[in-house]
């Protein structure tokens, strides 16, 4: 027994050494920094979701913010996935952090009445944010209480340079097949077919022809895909008609071409028969490891595969968008909806013992000044003016990419703060951009050498290109609707369909040869018992009460 | 111990010790892998792990997870925490465990009924996540070291278990303790305690693990007083901030700019403190293990 | 049962002979150290364990966190009556139970033989290596075990597929984590895999404590290996596993919301649906607090059923009981 406590002791000592050496970081806020000339508030913020979870105000970019604003900010985050147990415990207990960004649960946190109302500030103190939000302001009540609880984030992004969304495909296939884009469905698994004949193995591994993900919570990624080959844009689980009238596609024909191809496609044995029975990380791995020549998803979901392809020097089998329509299809919408979306970013909350200090550094976020500090980062570290334009040298354009360095200096990491829209058309009063990856510049000397062959290919200066560019929409994304908890039947119906769906999707896409229908029957008749579609009249309301309202 | 039994075997104890040793090394095998495999992970490059693929040894070899991990400067302290939260707590439950698994055990004790109804049917009642918070916050716990111990000090399953155990002791010893007139106080700990060493031993680690793992409570009650934090609430922290949001997919999530997402992965982190959490209770793990490996028959047996 | 009415008498027969009605506070009194001492900590657990059990209400109500227990609306059985109507209920139930059976024979079986095989090694060294191995996997969290069963399992390469196509059991690989029907069985093997170690730990605790006069007396004897582990060793253990198995019965509806959760896929819903997963998305998830509360609440009352009745069954049968 004594040996046991004389380790555990060490142990103590050794750590506590050790600790002694950094002192803990929340004990010098308090006190000492109270004894400079400008008096610094100290707000706490609670983020949920998983965005910027840092200590923010401790990063250089984050001390220069302190200095314009005056306002210091404790940082907490939610840890794990679970977003429902942490907003139904906070709102309990009726205690929340000044600041919080509720990120999905925000519903909850509006009901239970723990978010300040920001209509007034705005007009009293919102200087900065009605310049920037302007008409978008309108778009920012809550559907239910026509409040504004927070300025949403989520609006025009920096103009990219890659596609959102599309049919990921291999750059050595596109080669092979003359670059080839807004090919039919039936051309593409064509393509497909004949390259896998034709190279069997990549690297000694069994090539993959079409992959997607099928987990849980990845399988929209195949079930949201028939009203993209349609023309219409990523909208949820409806697509919507020029009135606003929604229509939920899971069981129209579109539905029915897309898995019946897929079908047809596994068997040949075209597709990863994992697909359904594999983790989001094994079918990440898979594209990584280079053996999928095809697959659905988003670009952004994938750059940590892209780096590590690059990392093996395959840039042969670096996947590219292109777009797949049904036949006779004009306008494809792959790149989706250029809008805002409330509901995200943060609120002031009702424990807030300063709500005007609070909106009032909410809107100093806004500011020229700061933003040009959070978008761009310190004039001579991060960007150079020259001739009163803001530029990035050879160094500069370097560290723009790097996420790592990006998080230690604090630049880019305030993206859940209200700003300007990020787009290229949107300018600071002295005419720079907002954003640094808006230069010319940038996007120039951005892509790599194997990126640009593809760019010669397809003769376009700039990879977004290759699909249609995002549509503005007078209703917004359309996604970002939710029921009600005054509608537990529509959620249930919801919640439902989503399941059948999610189960079908397997059963449907690997049905033996000539039972794909009965399977798709079966699959009708259990959506029409959950009540798929009762959905729809809720949603047709909603948008048209927006298209009424924003328009 | 070696010639006692020497000079008994038989060929069917030959056989049972061949067989039973290939199956121990089978087991080995089998138990080690999980383990060897996330050790692997957390010393290959995070990136080079994206592939996958990766099953005895890390192809591209590097200390970077655990840097990462261990420039934290938070984590030190919160190591701390975590060890006198393991301490006391399985000193606490162990100390609870022991004096209800004895009282539990005497069937003359007047309370012994309604105890055992009390204590066992505890475990299948919950108050759910509001009431019990509430109580914490009424008990002012919040933001106290106690919250880690209070609520754990009570565990029916471990008394049961004692209580099966002490039921087995030989009756004789605690009797005529009695009957010299020795108080209960004595006769728990000078008899009861060093006669269920093994049985003892295995709940002090059961709970210290419990408490050196939780990180839940951590983040409900004393999630914003980084004073209490503890290792594994901050480990989840580097996760959350390493989580590549991939694997979260959704539609709104593709609106989040580039600088903001991360390049280390999941993965990479997840197996890195793994180990690091393993490390401390391996290295506590051999002075526990002698009491119920060796056990009480250490004595006994003729060396 | 039997020594409890001997004790007394041994510990100081006057007092046993006193009148039955005053005897309750006379042994009340009479034992005063062991009620002083065990107090406190039945306090700690009426507290802890049975004071926020007045959420329960909660279960009637339409619960809303923000406008609290007395501003919610009430809504009567409507909860109950919601969960029992549905059909997800009733598959989650048969799922639950399947797995938990499933894993309560391997689990039982599986950690009770390992405890027996540990016990048997000879060599201190090499039963200290294995036990300090099996262990091992209980701290690798769920997150790991599952994609390491997926990659192990795989069609592309994992290493069970190769194995038994090595050996010729099968031609090509076999989706095993694709095969509803196999998916209980993996819960069960997974959990074998990854708990086998840990739960040893607790019989040979027990075993440790077994007397080895005991043992000593046999090998006079000239019994056998075998011999000695059915007559002495299991004898020995057997009142931690019967404690044990009654009081894991009451856990027949849990069965690892993480572990489901994980692994379960699209492919094999139908089998891996369980009560947890259930009311987690059509509750908590849905912010349906009340109507996991009323789950809750059943789960309780089929936990309570299942307990006491497989006590008094145990008490009829070997005359051992937990309570």
């Amino acid at each position: 027994m004594k040996k046991q406590i004389s380790v555990i002791m060490a142990a103590i000592m050794i750590a506590s050494a050790a600790s002694g050496c950094q002192s803990p970081g929340n004990q010098a806020t308090g006190a000492t920094s109270g004894g400079e000339q400008k008096e610094i508030k100290t707000f706490s913020l609670y983020t949920m979701g998983q965005t910027t979870p840092l200590d923010l105000s401790n990063t250089p970019v984050g001390k220069k913010v302190t200095e314009i604003t005056g306002v210091k900010l404790k940082c907490d985050y939610q840890v794990g996935s679970d977003e429902a147990t942490i907003a139904t415990t906070q709102t309990a207990s009726g205690q929340y952090d000044d600041l919080l960004n509720p990120h999905n649960e925000l519903n909850v946190y509006r009901d239970a009445g723990a978010l300040v109302p920001l209509d007034d500030y705005i007009e009293k103190y919102g200087t900065n944010i009605k310049k920037w939000y302007g008409d978008d302001l309108k778009k920012l009540k809550d559907p239910e209480t026509g409040h504004i609880y927070s300025l949403s984030p989520a609006r025009k992004t920096v103009t990219p340079i890659y596609p959102l969304y599309g049919f990921y495909v291999q750059k050595q296939v596109l080669k092979a097949n003359n670059w080839p884009n807004k090919m039919t469905l039936d051309d593409f698994f064509a393509m497909l077919e004949k390259f896998a004949k034709e190279h069997p193995t990549i690297n000694g591994q069994k090539v993959i022809p079409f992959a997607s993900r099928g987990d849980r919570d990845g399988s929209y990624l195949i079930s949201g895909v028939p009203a993209l080959l349609a023309g219409y844009p990523n909208t949820g689980g409806n697509y919507y008609d020029a009135d606003g009238t929604a229509h939920n596609f899971s069981l129209s024909k579109w539905s029915h071409d897309y898995y019946k191809k897929l079908n047809e496609a596994q068997q040949k044995g075209m597709i990863d028969p994992n697909m359904f029975s594999q983790t989001a990380d094994q079918f990440y791995q898979n594209i990584a490891s280079g053996k999928v020549l095809a697959f659905y998803g988003g670009r952004w979901e994938i750059t940590n595969q892209i780096a590590s392809l690059e990392n093996q020097k395959m840039y042969d089998q670096v996947p590219f968008a292109i777009s797949v329509v049904f036949p006779g299809v004009e306008a494809e919408s792959y790149n989706g909806i250029e809008s805002i979306s409330a509901g995200q970013g943060i609120c002031i909350t009702t424990s807030c013992k300063d709500p005007v200090g609070a909106f009032k550094f909410l809107d100093a976020m806004c500011s020229e000044e700061v933003q040009k500090l959070v978008q761009w980062g310190i004039e001579g570290e991060d960007y150079t003016v020259v001739d009163g334009k803001m530029t990035l040298t050879e160094e500069q354009l370097k560290k723009v990419d790097d996420a790592d360095y990006a998080k230690k200096q604090g630049v880019g990491q305030w993206w859940n703060f209200p700003h300007p829209n990020l787009d290229a058309n949107t300018k600071f009063s002295d005419g720079n951009y907002v954003h640094p990856q808006n230069l010319p510049l940038y996007i120039s000397s951005h892509y790599k050498d194997y990126e640009k062959e593809v760019l010669q290919g397809y003769k376009v200066s700039n990879l977004y290109d290759m699909l249609a560019p995002m549509k503005s929409s007078k209703f917004g994304y359309g996604w970002d609707i939710s029921i009600p908890d005054s509608q537990p039947e529509l959620q249930d119906a919801q919640k439902k369909s989503g399941d059948i769906t999610n189960k079908y999707l397997a059963k449907l896409i690997n049905a033996k040869a000539g039972t794909f229908e009965d399977v798709w029957n079966e699959y009708c008749n259990e959506m029409k018992a959950a009540k798929y579609n009762s959905t729809e009249s809720y949603f047709t309301q909603q948008v048209q009460k927006r298209i009424k309202e924003w328009n | 111990m070696k010639v006692f039994h020497l000079h008994r075997r038989t060929t069917g104890d030959v056989v049972f010790d061949i067989i039973n040793t290939i199956i121990m090394i089978f087991l080995i095998i089998v138990t080690l892998y999980p383990f060897w495999n996330t050790l692997v992970y957390s010393l290959n490059s995070p990136v080079d792990s994206l592939r996958g693929g990766l099953y005895l040894w890390p192809r591209q070899f590097t200390f970077s997870n655990y840097s990462l991990i261990l420039s934290e400067e938070n984590v030190y302290w919160a190591s701390v925490v975590s060890i006198l939260r393991a301490l006391t707590g399985s000193v606490a439950n162990v100390l609870c465990t022991v004096i209800i698994g004895y009282a539990l055990s005497q069937k003359s004790f007047v309370l012994n009924k309604f105890y055992s109804y009390l204590f066992v049917f505890s475990m299948y009642f919950s108050g759910g996540l509001i009431p019990g918070y509430f109580l914490m916050r009424d008990l002012h716990l919040i933001n106290n070291f106690l919250v880690y111990i209070l609520p754990a000090t009570v565990s029916a399953w471990n008394i049961m278990v004692v209580r099966s155990y002490i039921s087995e002791l030989p009756k004789g010893l605690i009797e005529s303790a009695k009957i010299d007139g020795a108080s209960e106080f004595r006769i728990i700990f000078s008899i009861i305690f060093p006669l269920s060493m093994p049985v003892v031993a295995c709940i002090l680690l059961f709970v210290a693990v419990g408490q050196w793992n939780s990180w839940f409570d951590t983040m409900l009650y004393c999630g914003n007083n980084q004073s209490l934090s503890t290792l594994a609430y901050e480990l989840q922290k580097v996760l959350q901030t390493s989580q590549s949001l991939s694997t979260q997919s959704s539609q709104a999530q593709a609106l989040i700019p580039a600088a903001m997402r991360n390049i280390v992965t999941p993965q990479s982190v997840r197996a890195t403190m793994t180990i690091i959490t393993i490390v401390p209770i391996m290295c506590v793990y051999p002075f526990l293990q002698k009491y119920f490996v060796n056990g009480l028959t250490l004595g006994g047996v003729k060396e | 049962m039997i020594k409890a009415e001997v004790s007394p008498k041994l510990e100081n027969g006057s007092v046993a002979l006193m009148p039955k009605k005053k005897s309750f506070f006379a042994s009340l009194v009479r034992q005063k150290d062991l009620v002083l001492i065990t107090l406190p900590f039945a306090a700690l657990l009426i507290l802890f364990n049975y004071v926020p059990l007045w959420g329960w209400i909660m279960a009637f109500q339409n619960y809303k966190p923000g406008l609290g227990i007395f501003n919610s609306k009430w809504v009567g059985f409507k909860n109950f009556y919601d969960l029992f109507h549905d059909s997800y209920f009733f598959l989650g139930i048969r799922n639950t139970l399947g797995i938990s059976l499933l894993k309560l024979v391997t689990g039982y079986l599986g950690s009770i033989t390992l405890a027996l095989l540990i016990n048997e090694i000879k060599n201190l060294a090499f039963k200290k290596t294995v036990q300090t191995i099996s262990y091992l996997p209980h701290f690798v969290s769920w997150v790991v075990v599952s994609g390491l069963v997926y990659t192990c399992l795989s069609t592309d390469g994992g290493v069970v597929n190769e194995i038994l196509m090595k050996l010729h059991i099968i031609s090509e690989p076999f989706n095993f984590m694709g095969t509803p029907k196999l998916f209980w069985g993996v819960m069960a093997g997974s959990d074998l895999w990854k708990e086998i170690g840990w739960n040893s730990i607790i019989y040979l605790a027990a075993m440790s404590g077994i007397n080895p006069d005991i043992y000593e007396a046999a090998d006079i004897d000239g019994a056998g290996r075998f011999r000695k582990i059915f007559s002495i060793t299991l004898p020995g253990i057997l009142p931690t596993i019967k404690i044990l198995l009654i009081l894991s019965v009451g856990n027949l509806l849990t069965v690892g919301f993480e572990q489901t959760y994980l692994l379960s896929n699209n492919m094999v819903i139908d089998y891996s649906q369980t009560l947890e997963l259930y009311v987690y998305n059509y509750g908590m998830g849905m912010g349906r607090y009340s109507f996991a509360t009323a789950a809750g609440i059943f789960n309780s009352v089929v936990a309570l059923i299942l307990v006491t009745t497989f006590n008094k069954l145990s008490k009829t049968i070997s005359g051992e009981s937990a309570f």
